[in-house]
């Protein structure tokens, strides 16, 4: 039977729901939440404790959505598809504030206007004001703007809520934590701390929304993710043990409590309330499902209800023992987990590995069948979307979309002692990938070993058009993870969070993803240490690094580059250990920590650096594709042929080349262009990128926190894009840059141009490397010969030293066909950043991004 | 014939011979085994009214022009030397009978509308160019194909620039119409490794036709590359073309001439396609180009079965 055929209705209904339902807005979690925090004020117990004691009580009280239909039981709201809301961490809570009611997003646009009237008018005089409004215009570019619509009306990513919960919500909930939830502490305390540069935070005030969800811009150049513990915990103990054992674990180290400091017996009593809680969740989950089974008539579903039920007596607090067990445990603990820190990008694990004991002995028992093990999975896929789902301000949607598959999964690669884990499963998990056709990150880690046959299976998924699947250099990502700090071991373990980002399971490692934009850098450079975007001119974002004229070599203006870079790595640092001592005082994670074992051995939360390995990741964003074309340009046309000066780059850049032909003109047939596999400028790229991934690395945090680069990004390519005036590189003002660690569609020598462009970085000192590569299905084929030459194209290039690929398989005449009838299109998952997503529910810009990328093809 | 500044052929130190390429294809994946580079050569001594391209016929280098792209600006014109370009109401006129093709037009074009086909290149500058992608043809068993145009038009320079790549231990391929003089062959079939040979009608007067010369000496050269060096140095392939070779009795009739030939293994069937309307209209011969349609999927498989039905292997890169 071929896998692309017979896929379930109920999961194809499942799905279609995920994709048309409105997602609601459950505020369960948020108010059993404050209702603790409130009753233990001022009692004598650990923060560790008081969180770990809310959370108890969310998860003894909130009821959640069980669905007849279920084979596996659970949900983190009680709405098919809803989010909650994280209130004490309160990284979405200004999108509720300003975008519920009309009257509200009024104001809040008035007082931005206002604001940045004010700003604009302070900073430059009325005249600039006007002329920067004309600016945009002639650009093209929409200046950023919250619209009208509240957040139930919006085109892209739209919110219901019910008018009872709106009103607790808007009266109670969120006026309780203004100014007390973390996002807000982190803001107020990077305010007192000189956090911010120059007149960054008045410019921030000045738009007419927060770029909170997850980030502070602590410059234009530098942002500060307000994100922390992004990791995998630690899967296969629970399933191992059983919850019940783990907690006794820690009851015996807390027996001898007088041998205990304070804090650690608080702590080590925060993981018994959480483990404790976790099973009355469960319990009350089996009841739910009981409730349901007992008004279900069809036997069919009765049995499947029974089953949960049946399984939920045992797990997960006892081990596990068959598959079915061991995902309904997975999934429990899953849902705790992602309902302590929402929104987090928490990695699915290396899921092949982690099953294949309870698969195999149940296919050795004959208890279960290939194909019902795969529509366990499936489902599994389907129903994780929903924890992808952030509620962003409406200005950035049309950048965003609802799914981002940051959850992702990991299959395939190695294990701690080198050999291959492909098995049965890693075959029933890409199928059920395709077959379900969400947008999950499916990552698969190649290596020599992986088989000839799974490598035919990749094509044959990709050929049809499902791209929701990337692939790891398995051999480089142990090297770089091994650069970063991990023991050989560890190293060989790795599973992705984020978007390709990646740490050891249950050994923490997972920051948040802060980043630099080189191309804001090289900005403040040529305006001697200011910064200009589209909105206006922003002052002291940077340090003086000396007028534009008094740059008497390339080498002396890419000095500057570089002490602009420094100064915003200090300014990261400082953010970072601001972020992070905020994070050990105010909000721990008992939940993260009950699943990562050193935690127990050093009486420590996470967050105080009970895990084995604490890095930030730092990407390197707005793009290097754009900055090294630029940084070329620069070198060649105004410092080798002096074909123009650096100031008149610059005066064309404010002119957005327009009457400046001549300038944009010579910098276009500049070649070559990074992305060519021209030996010239790889080298000039790879010694640049070394230089700024080795300044990263450089920095230590007073709390032992240590950085790593990464080049992706996610979507802020085209966000930033937007703000972003014309860059040296020829790029026009408010054009997206290059995605990830893609060229900048300048690349006209083929994928292998490009992908030699890209392995000739020095990518074993990243943590993160994103390659789109827009692909006809042409260029993959139907016939075996040419999907071998395909393989060998992926081998080649991750034998040269490329780090990742994500290829979106798909013609451009269907994407722009999709684009026009999205009803017709609902299925077609696309790349963007590390990022799977379904391609109609992406905002316009977006849309526009990927279908003028480079399309590779063989006519 | 109109004179062109860069059909010299010889280079300033005269002593390496300079090729006109017009385009080199990276990860070329129909042109032989594993993933290629494919060099193409401009010029042909055929004139097959299909030609998929055109801009490939002429062996001297050619502006082309996308009137999709231009913006107007006319610095195009003020850089011409011959005054051969003109802006009306109606766009930009190109009076071929002074232009020169000397490509100051395409240098100063702000839109990026004008572009130069061909270059002239030497063996060295190919042969470091394929390199390029030496990786590749390693771990998926491929090479560097040349093709064209007619790669044999340019005889002297494709022999050199072949050695030159054999020497580097890579696998040789050419694409050919089989349009070359009897005596090459040895020199050609010391040098590489593939001949990819098109074999397009058999009867003569419809090949005259059609391509403007007569089938003979091409049919002869496969049946003398087959004799001297086997089945495994050659793949006939012929592109289908609708109301020219696609009926039965033309087919039957390739088939069995590869037979009598001697030959046995894999034939290459190319259905035609409509894509190169473009490259008609960029070169200023949008009037000669006649579009022939989409091949149906259900004559493509009888042609297949007819070709099987002869004991012939058949690919086809739809």
């Amino acid at each position: 039977m071929d896998y692309k055929e017979n896929v379930s209705t109920r999961l194809n209904n499942l799905r279609r729901k995920y994709q048309e339902t409105i997602t609601s807005v459950s505020i369960q979690r948020a108010k059993f939440y404050t209702d603790m925090w409130k009753k233990t004020e001022g009692q004598n117990i650990s923060v560790n404790e008081r969180i770990a004691l809310c959370m108890n009580h969310v998860l003894s009280n909130i009821s959640v959505y069980v669905d007849p239909d279920d084979r596996v039981a659970g949900n983190w709201t009680e709405y098919l598809l809803g989010i909650p809301i994280d209130i004490e961490k309160g990284m979405y809570n200004s999108t509720f504030e300003y975008e519920l009611k009309t009257s509200t997003l009024i104001l809040t646009q008035v007082k931005a206007a206002l604001k940045f009237l004010f700003f604009v008018v302070k900073s430059k005089g009325i005249v600039s004001a006007v002329k920067n409004v004309y600016k945009c215009r002639t650009a093209g570019v929409k200046l950023p703007n919250l619209g009208m619509a509240t957040i139930d009306k919006r085109k892209v990513n739209p919110y219901t809520i019910a008018a009872k919960d709106k009103k607790t919500l808007l009266r109670e909930l969120l006026p309780y934590w203004k100014g007390r939830s973390l996002g807000d502490t982190i803001i107020g305390t990077l305010e007192k701390n000189k956090g911010f540069a120059g007149e960054t935070m008045a410019y921030m005030e000045s738009l007419p929304s927060s770029f909170t969800g997850g980030y502070a811009l602590l410059s234009p150049n530098t942002i500060l993710s307000t994100v922390q513990g992004n990791v995998v915990i630690d899967n296969t103990t629970y399933l191992k043990k059983g919850i019940v054992a783990m907690k006794e674990e820690v009851l015996e180290s807390l027996k001898n409590e007088a041998a205990l400091k304070k804090e650690e017996a608080g702590f080590l009593r925060s993981l018994v309330i959480a483990y404790d809680s976790i099973l009355v969740f469960a319990r009350r989950l089996s009841d739910q499902v009981q409730d349901q089974l007992d008004g279900e008539r069809d036997p069919e579903k009765k049995q499947n209800l029974k089953r949960i039920v049946d399984a939920l007596v045992k797990v997960p607090a006892q081990p596990a023992e068959t598959l079915f067990e061991a995902i309904q445990s997975y999934w429990i603990i899953k849902i705790a987990v992602e309902l302590s820190l929402p929104f987090n990008g928490h990695g699915m694990g290396r899921m092949d590995e982690i099953f294949y004991p309870y698969y195999k002995r149940d296919i050795e028992f004959e208890t279960i069948s290939r194909a019902e093990a795969r529509e366990l999975f499936e489902e599994i896929l389907i129903k994780n979307m929903s924890f992808n789902v952030k509620p962003f301000p409406n200005f950035m949607n049309d950048f965003y979309h609802r799914f981002c598959g940051m959850e992702s999964v990991t299959i395939g690669g190695i294990d701690a002692s080198g050999n291959d884990i492909t098995n049965e499963l890693t075959y029933i998990i890409l199928e059920a990938a395709f077959r379900s056709k969400t947008v999950n990150n499916i990552i698969i880690r190649l290596h020599k070993k992986t088989p000839e046959k799974f490598y035919a299976l990749i094509s044959d998924v990709l050929y049809n058009k499902v791209s929701n699947i990337s692939f790891q250099n398995d051999e480089l990502c142990i090297q770089s993870m091994q650069n970063a700090g991990y023991s050989l071991e560890d190293a060989r373990t790795y599973s992705a969070i984020v978007c390709a980002n990646f740490c050891a399971a249950g050994k923490g490692g997972g920051s948040g993803c802060s980043s630099i934009s080189l191309s804001n850098l090289m900005d403040t450079t040529l305006r001697n240490g200011d910064n200009v975007t589209m909105m206006g001119r922003i002052g002291g974002t940077g340090i003086r690094t000396g007028s534009i004229d008094s740059f008497k070599s390339f080498d002396e203006f890419l000095e500057a580059v570089k002490k602009q870079m420094v100064y915003s790595l200090d300014l990261l640092r400082n953010g970072v250990e601001i972020r992070d001592a905020l994070f050990a005082s105010q909000l721990n994670s008992p939940y993260i920590s009950a699943f990562t074992p050193s935690t127990l051995v050093k009486k420590k939360d996470t967050t105080v650096g009970g895990d084995d390995y604490q890095i930030e990741f730092v990407l390197l964003g707005t793009s290097v594709a754009n900055f090294i074309d630029s940084l070329f340009a620069i070198k060649k046309l105004v410092f080798e042929e002096k074909a123009f000066t650096l100031q008149e780059l610059v005066t064309a850049i404010d002119n957005n080349y327009i009457g400046y032909e001549n300038v944009h003109n010579k910098i276009l047939q500049l070649t070559p262009k990074w992305g060519n596999g021209n030996p010239e400028i790889d080298q000039f790229a790879r010694e640049i990128v070394r230089e700024f991934t080795d300044a990263i690395k450089s920095v230590k945090c007073a709390n032992g926190r240590s950085f790593v680069a990464s080049i992706g990004g996610g979507m802020t390519h085209t966000l930033a894009g937007r703000f972003g005036m014309a860059t040296p590189d020829g790029r026009r003002a408010g054009k997206p840059y290059a995605a990830g660690c893609s060229p900048f569609n300048v690349e006209c020598k083929g994928p292998t141009g490009v992908l030699q462009s890209i392995a000739r970085l020095d990518l074993e000192h990243l943590m993160e490397c994103t390659v789109n590569l827009k692909l006809h299905p042409s260029l993959i084929g139907k016939s075996d010969e040419t999907r071998e030459k395909w393989v060998s194209l992926i081998k080649t290039y991750f034998k040269l030293g490329g780090m990742q690929l994500q290829p979106t398989v798909i013609s451009s005449e269907d994407l722009k066909a999709a684009q026009k009838n999205p009803e017709n299109h609902k299925d077609l998952v696309v790349k963007v950043g590390g990022f799977s997503v379904y391609f109609t529910e992406i905002g316009w810009e977006l849309q526009n991004e990927i279908i003028s990328r480079t399309e590779h093809a063989i006519w | 014939m109109r004179s062109s500044p860069v059909l010299n052929m010889q280079s300033g130190d005269g002593t390496q011979e300079r090729g006109i390429v017009f385009d080199v294809q990276r990860y070329a994946i129909f042109d032989g085994p594993g993933i290629r580079t494919c060099v193409f050569l401009k010029g042909c001594p055929l004139r097959c009214w299909w030609c998929h391209n055109p801009e490939s016929q002429r062996p001297v280098r050619e502006v082309a022009y996308s009137s999709l792209k231009c913006t107007g600006c006319g610095n195009c014109v003020k850089a011409c030397r011959n005054e051969a370009l003109s802006i009306s109401k109606k766009g930009l006129h190109r009076n071929r009978s002074v232009c020169i093709d000397c490509g100051e037009c395409a240098v100063v074009c702000s839109g990026g509308a004008m572009e130069c086909i061909g270059t002239a290149m030497t063996s060295g500058e190919v042969v470091d160019g394929v390199l390029e992608d030496i990786a590749f043809f390693e771990e998926s068993k491929g090479g560097v194909t040349i093709s064209g145009g007619e790669p044999t038009a340019q005889k002297e320079f494709l022999v050199e620039t072949l050695t030159k790549i054999r020497q580097q231990g890579i696998h040789t391929a050419i694409e050919t119409c089989g349009f070359f003089s009897a005596d090459t062959i040895t020199e050609l079939g010391a040098v590489t490794d593939l001949f990819l040979f098109d074999v397009k009608q058999i009867d003569r007067t419809r090949h005259q036709e059609a391509t403007g010369v007569s089938p003979d000496l091409i049919l002869n050269n496969f049946r003398t590359i087959v004799a001297d060096y086997g089945s495994e140095k050659i793949i006939p392939r012929i592109p289908l073309i609708p109301g020219f070779n696609t009926d039965t009795d033309s087919i039957t009739r390739i088939a069995a001439f590869l037979q009598n030939a001697g030959y046995s293994g894999v034939v290459h069937v190319m259905p035609y396609n409509n894509l190169s309307k473009h490259k008609y209209e960029k070169l200023g011969k949008a009037d000669q180009f006649t579009d022939r349609g989409k091949m149906e999927d259900s004559q493509l498989e009888c042609i297949q079965s007819t070709l099987r039905q002869h004991g012939f292997n058949v690919y086809c890169n739809r």
